[in-house]
């Protein structure tokens, strides 16, 4: 009776430690996301062209989202200027976008993404890394597996900082803007934009009289209302028979966001986004700009050379006839 | 004669016309003072500025998106940091709250990493503990007890110890209609935490010094959680941010906290441990200093520089002369400020 009892006693509690071995570390819920210091499930994938990578003995930045979701499409696009910084220093970077083959060959085109991308057609992918709801997740791995950073938030510059402190062991934290900065005297240098009114890529050369209306941003969901209504100020106020200002959006914005709200605020200009960094006002690497707190106004005259760069609100004063501050 | 009696009534429309305009003030003593702006960090690389305290000489500036709090001496150049963007003990991601006791312990909510750290002041980390349930509103007293405003705990006020052990806590909750009246008591309910988000000052005597974010309404407690005063902001501003609310129903300046828009009414307090001064910043579309007796009662109002130029915190200075404060903005949240206050308030 008594070895029944203990051996009763005994199944039950084998059976509640298997229980609690699988839901508890074994299983994950939907809730349950990795956290630093677990080991990360894979070690290696196939790109969505079939070329096999892995990421063993490696630091990895690995960077999942939904192709809808502008956060994680942002990081993206920023991976590629962090792995075009680290392969030589052998991070390995790339993508697991959430779609179909035809989708991600689109997207890797049209960003001009170079590192390698994984397609995750079903989802299954994002359950494997435990991201439940979230559509987009980043993971830094370290070299034996381990994850060394994940969040499910994060900006390109937390891009860069990651992989400096990794990579590096050492952070930078410059001033935005600085190095190369556009001068009065010089000629704005060309660029490939994106017309947001004709959907056409055109390249831009300045070379006639005008102003040159840029906006960069740290944040650009969060300035652009309030950049575009200070520009339709400054839209209003223009000398009667001036060209229309050229109005360029850093590629941090969102196209179909500057359309809806253009078109909210009853916008006239041409509207481009750029490509790429804006060259002479935008870091690419440091994902800065100088600017990132003020949409600039670049005047050129009749050759395009730059006679003036000062900032929206200071060119605003100017053409109500206050004295800028 | 004829000129005499013309002007009598004149003169009564203008005193009635100024009486008119001046009772609140005039009745409660409220002197208004135009703030000066300084900048402060202008060249500093900081991303996000949350916090700025003033200890033994430093600044303490916690520059949230780059993940590190920066010492910077009485020249402003960088001393040296704590912290940077990463998930092990002493590294940050997007911290927003900061406090430094009289020891020189920091303490830090480190936002996304769903934790409180503490460190040395020579930057040793020396605990954590998580943020659970999402805590805002953040001070230490002088036993290093570290106050948090977690309503959802069923107080105002939930004190740890720097392991993150819960001590106490003390603060009935309010209903929105407590503070506006019936006309919002539909809201209560979804209210029921926002309301109770609350910013914190602590002074010598670790009396605690707490305001309602939603609501321009302070209190302060003992240092045993006893109730001395609950309070509201007098003047103009306030009786206008009431109104304002019971009309409109929110306000123009709000924090998205547990999915709830809170309103962001209340941005900061100080207090001034040599005279019992309190200082309590407040804003609705634009923003003011409320400055208090040690029994709580008004005397006088401090007006911020610019319609724009509204601050997310207020430290006040080691001198008690000035409010040090990181700007409230969407696109300029890398700026912070000195307001040096006007010499009938701060110290000679």
């Amino acid at each position: 009776m008594r070895v029944r009892f203990i051996a009763i006693i005994s199944a039950v509690l084998i059976a509640n430690a298997i229980f609690f071995l699988y839901f508890g570390f074994f299983r994950r819920s939907s809730e349950q996301h990795f956290v630093y210091g677990e080991t990360f499930p894979d070690r290696s994938a196939v790109d969505f062209n079939g070329r096999p990578l892995d990421w063993k003995n490696k630091w990895a930045l690995l960077i999942y989202s939904t192709l809808e979701f502008e956060e994680g499409v942002r990081n993206a696009r920023y991976a590629e200027v962090v792995f075009r910084r680290f392969e030589s220093s052998g991070l390995v970077v790339a993508a697991i976008l959430r779609g179909g083959k035809s989708e991600i060959a689109t997207f890797v085109e049209s960003n001009g993404l170079s590192y390698p991308v994984v397609m995750d057609r079903d989802g299954s992918f994002a359950s494997r890394l435990s991201l439940g709801e979230h559509p987009f997740g980043i993971f830094i791995v370290d070299p034996k597996g381990r994850i060394e950073f994940t969040a499910t938030h994060a900006e390109p510059e937390d891009l860069r900082q990651l992989s400096e402190k990794y990579l590096l062991g050492t952070i930078s934290y410059p001033r935005a803007g600085g190095r190369d900065a556009l001068k009065v005297g010089e000629n704005i240098p060309p660029m490939r934009l994106q017309d947001l009114r004709q959907g056409q890529q055109v390249n831009l050369v300045v070379s006639s009289e005008r102003a040159v209306v840029i906006f960069t941003a740290r944040c650009p969901s969060c300035g652009l209302k309030e950049y575009l209504t200070s520009y339709r100020m400054f839209e209003v106020q223009r000398k009667k028979g001036a060209e229309w200002p050229l109005v360029i959006f850093s590629s941090r914005f969102s196209a179909r966001e500057i359309r809806e709200m253009a078109s909210e605020l009853d916008i006239s200009a041409r509207l481009y986004l750029a490509n790429d960094a804006i060259p002479g006002v935008e870091d690419e690497y440091y994902s800065g700009s100088y600017g990132s707190n003020e949409a600039l106004v670049v005047t050129t005259d009749t050759t395009g050379t730059v006679t003036g760069i000062e900032s929206l609100a200071k060119a605003l004063r100017k053409t109500k006839g206050e004295t800028p501050q | 004669m004829k000129r005499t009696v013309r002007g009598i009534p004149n003169a009564i429309t203008v005193v009635a016309t100024l009486l008119l305009l001046s009772p609140p003030i005039a009745a409660q003593g409220l002197r208004h003072y135009a703030l000066a702006p300084q900048r402060l960090f202008a060249d500093l690389p900081a991303k996000s500025i949350h916090q700025v305290v003033q200890k033994w000489g430093s600044y303490v500036v916690l520059d949230g998106a780059n993940h590190r709090v920066v010492f910077l001496n009485s020249a402003m150049q960088v001393e040296r940091q704590i912290g940077k963007i990463g998930q092990a003990l002493g590294e940050f991601y997007y911290p927003n709250d900061l406090a430094v006791d009289k020891d020189g312990y920091i303490y830090v909510r480190d936002s996304m990493n769903r934790r409180f750290q503490v460190f040395e002041w020579n930057g040793k980390p020396v605990g954590e503990f998580p943020n659970s349930p999402e805590a805002h509103g953040l001070a230490v007293n002088s036993r290093g007890e570290i106050l948090l405003g977690q309503p959802q705990k069923g107080k105002l006020v939930t004190v740890y110890d720097r392991a993150g052990k819960q001590l106490r806590s003390f603060g009935e909750l309010h209903k929105l209609s407590d503070f506006y009246g019936a006309g919002v008591a539909d809201l209560d309910a979804q209210y029921k935490h926002a309301i109770n988000r609350v910013k914190f000052a602590v002074d010598s005597q670790d009396n605690v010094y707490v305001g309602f974010m939603g609501a321009p309404v302070f209190q302060k407690y003992d240092a045993n959680g006893r109730l001395l005063f609950e309070k509201k902001i007098g003047g103009p501003e306030a009786a206008a941010i009431v109104t304002g609310f019971q009309k409109d129903r929110k306000s123009p300046v709000r924090r998205g906290i547990d999915d709830i828009p809170t309103p962001h009414i209340i941005t900061g307090l100080a207090v001034d441990n040599a005279t019992g001064t309190l200082y309590v910043s407040f804003q609705w579309d634009r923003g003011w200093v409320y400055v208090a007796n040690a029994s709580g009662d008004g005397t006088a109002i401090l007006e911020y520089p610019q319609r724009d130029l509204l601050v997310q915190n207020i430290s006040l200075s080691e001198d008690g002369k000035a409010l040090l404060a990181p700007r409230l903005s969407v696109v300029k949240f890398d700026e912070a400020y000195m307001f040096k206050l006007p010499s009938p308030i701060g110290k000679k």
